[in-house]
């Protein structure tokens, strides 16, 4: 049996474990091992049992992650988005819908100093959900919105799945960062208009708030101010070489810890919360970076993606092609697995496909990052409308469901105009770092 | 997917209430103080970076191997709240198509899985033991400030043998007591 061969019938191996519920680190670890022994021989079990996973844990550039979660979920517990929601509630609440496009407007400033969209939509969905129900907002629309704009917590930066993306691939974190801005700032756009199209459809679905005052609104920009200035701190401090990526990090996290402590949040125990988080998802994040890197050597010593290269070639697929058949098996990946496995068991296939293909790793790295975040709103396993069932009590799975399917719409307008204009991902970085 | 299972596995049935659940907790308990410990070394390493910033700004000190240290923390961080993952199921797993099974079925592929676990890890610890001792023996040392190269694989070798405790002790009750509380209701 050739390597490629062995190799295909790997994936296939690992995707019947994960199914069997397999943990993903482990499904990939066990599939990376018995793969990588069958090509390479017994010898290779002591590099890629004994140094590998060690190789894998023990790189400076990983230190950003667990920092990034940090900040989150300090910032998660430091009431911001309760700040965030009620200053744009006085901003844009008068809006049609403006209450569902406040609440898209606080995630994606929350997303901006969270990196996390399970925290971004469980945070919101307590602060948003409750209000949009009291003023009348049909549930489909206020779960349908908050499940889809805690999404922007991973596509607006810093966002974890970037770093791990970045760190992956050796790309670099900063100027990831900044090919993530427009496509951010262009998803929660594309989902105000896609509260506006169901408000005006469904008007009932939707009752107007009423004006604030000039003096609320004053106030609301000035209680958005700390979110900013954190955002400022994290961003400004990589772009102006201030900090490394991980300096900047730890800024990020010291800045949620302090900003905690001035809204007077900071108690035992929400630091004691935040601690067991962060520990809790940087130990799933660094098992399955072991597993990935594992799996990564076998995939590599199956030389399958140059098969895969071949093939693609034989059937004189476009490199457009290839690109969109990729986009299309993440969506449908999406609806079954959470996306940092997706992501990280697609890799090693795909990203040196990509790149023997002549696209932009950056650009790559965003199209990843918008497919990926797809599904997490895409059923049956779509995790943040499990996360707004569990936060609310009265929304019900299939009304969340339901009600991000605008949403979904919006998400394939955007990854269209990210796919055909990619100069939307690439213009900042070329502007910024050249 | 399942993520967060913070409750602890249902004690034996022959144990009064109290002490079942004071014994069946114990195990997570200690490891979850033991990843909060981990993350204690996260924050120093966050305060070292920003006072290192913060000298570096107004001033030519710098704290010295920062990068050194740094990686330290962050493997004592992360390496230490691995096994709690595996004792409170919190590990990335697709729930999705094994839901749908007999109970039977469920604990049988759940044990075959820790049982996955256990050997990938033990085969882990062993060979990373192995690499570790030659290290300590070649006086492998980091670059910048010559932390002895074992400190940064003690932590490692902790994380990933507690882990393997772990997933052990999963299958025994898996197959003495059955699916933890609330996650026998389907199938």
């Amino acid at each position: 049996m050739s390597p490629p061969v062995i190799g295909l019938i790997g994936v296939a191996a690992l995707l019947v474990l994960i199914g069997m519920r397999v943990p993903v680190a482990i499904a990939m670890g066990t599939v990376g091992v018995v793969g990588g022994v069958i090509i390479n021989g017994w010898h290779s079990l002591g590099f890629v049992l004994g140094s590998q996973p060690f190789v894998t844990v023990f790189p400076y550039s990983l230190s950003v992650i667990p920092l990034f979660v940090m900040m989150g979920a300090f910032a998660a517990r430091a009431g911001l988005s309760a700040s965030l929601y009620q200053a744009l509630h006085a901003l844009i609440g008068h809006w049609r819908g403006g209450l569902a496009s406040a609440t898209i407007g606080a995630c994606a400033l929350f997303g901006a100093v969270c990196g996390s969209s399970l925290a971004t939509a469980a945070t919101m969905a307590r602060v948003a959900i409750p209000e949009m129900r009291a003023l009348g907002y049909d549930d489909r629309l206020s779960g349908g919105v908050v499940a889809a704009g805690g999404t922007l917590g991973i596509l607006i930066p810093p966002s974890i799945i970037m770093v791990i993306y970045a760190i992956m691939t050796e790309q670099s974190i900063g100027r990831l960062f900044l090919a993530g801005m427009v496509p951010g700032v262009l998803a929660a756009g594309l989902y105000m208009i896609a509260v506006y199209v169901v408000a005006r459809l469904r008007p009932s679905w939707a009752p107007r708030a009423p004006r604030s005052n000039a003096a609320a609104r004053w106030a609301a920009i000035v209680q958005m101010a700390p979110v900013v200035v954190l955002f400022v701190a994290v961003m400004g401090s990589i772009y102006l070489n201030i900090a490394s990526p991980t300096e900047a990090a730890a800024v990020g996290a010291f800045g949620a810890m302090l900003l905690a402590a001035f809204y007077k949040r900071l108690t035992i125990d929400v630091i004691r919360e935040s601690l067991i988080e962060t520990a809790g998802t940087t130990a799933i994040i660094f098992l399955i970076l072991v597993g990935t890197s594992i799996l990564q050597f076998f995939i590599e010593t199956s030389t399958l993606p140059s098969l895969l290269l071949d093939h693609i070639n034989y059937f004189g697929l476009s490199p457009l092609g290839v690109l969109v058949l990729i986009l299309i098996i993440y969506i449908v990946l999406g609806c079954f697995l959470d996306s940092l496995s997706m992501m990280l068991i697609t890799l090693p296939i795909f990203f040196p496909l990509i790149v023997k293909l002549g696209y932009d790793p950056i650009w790559f790295g965003v199209l990843v990052t918008s497919v990926v975040e797809i599904g997490l709103i895409t059923p049956p396993v779509g995790m943040n409308l499990f996360v707004i069932v569990s936060v609310d009590e009265r929304m019900k799975f299939e009304t969340v469901a339901a009600g991000v399917l605008p949403f979904l719409a919006a998400d394939c307008v955007r990854l269209v105009l990210l796919v055909s204009f990619p100069i939307l991902s690439l213009f900042l970085p070329k502007l910024l770092m050249g | 997917m399942t993520a967060g299972g913070r409750r602890c596995l249902t004690p034996p049935p022959s144990l009064p209430q109290e002490e079942r659940t004071k014994k069946t907790c114990t195990m997570q308990r200690f490891l979850k103080m033991l990843s909060l410990i981990g993350t204690a070394a996260l924050v120093i390493g966050v305060l070292l970076t920003m006072t290192d910033i913060g000298l570096r700004s107004f001033s030519t000190l710098t704290v010295k191997g920062i990068v050194d240290i740094m990686q330290l923390c962050v493997l004592v961080g992360a390496m230490l709240a691995i096994p709690y993952g595996f004792a409170s199921d919190q590990h990335v797993a697709i729930d999705l198509f094994v839901e749908r099974m007999p109970v039977r079925a469920q604990i049988a592929l759940r044990i075959f899985a820790a049982v996955l676990a256990v050997l990938f890890l033990a085969g882990v610890f062993w060979f990373s033991l192995q690499q570790a001792l030659t290290e300590q023996a070649g006086g492998d040392r980091s670059q910048t400030i010559g932390i002895p190269m074992i400190w940064y694989w003690t932590p490692f070798l902790i994380g990933i043998g507690l882990s393997v405790l772990a997933s052990v002790v999963v299958i025994v009750r898996l197959a003495r007591q059955g699916l933890p509380k609330g996650q026998a209701s389907k199938g």
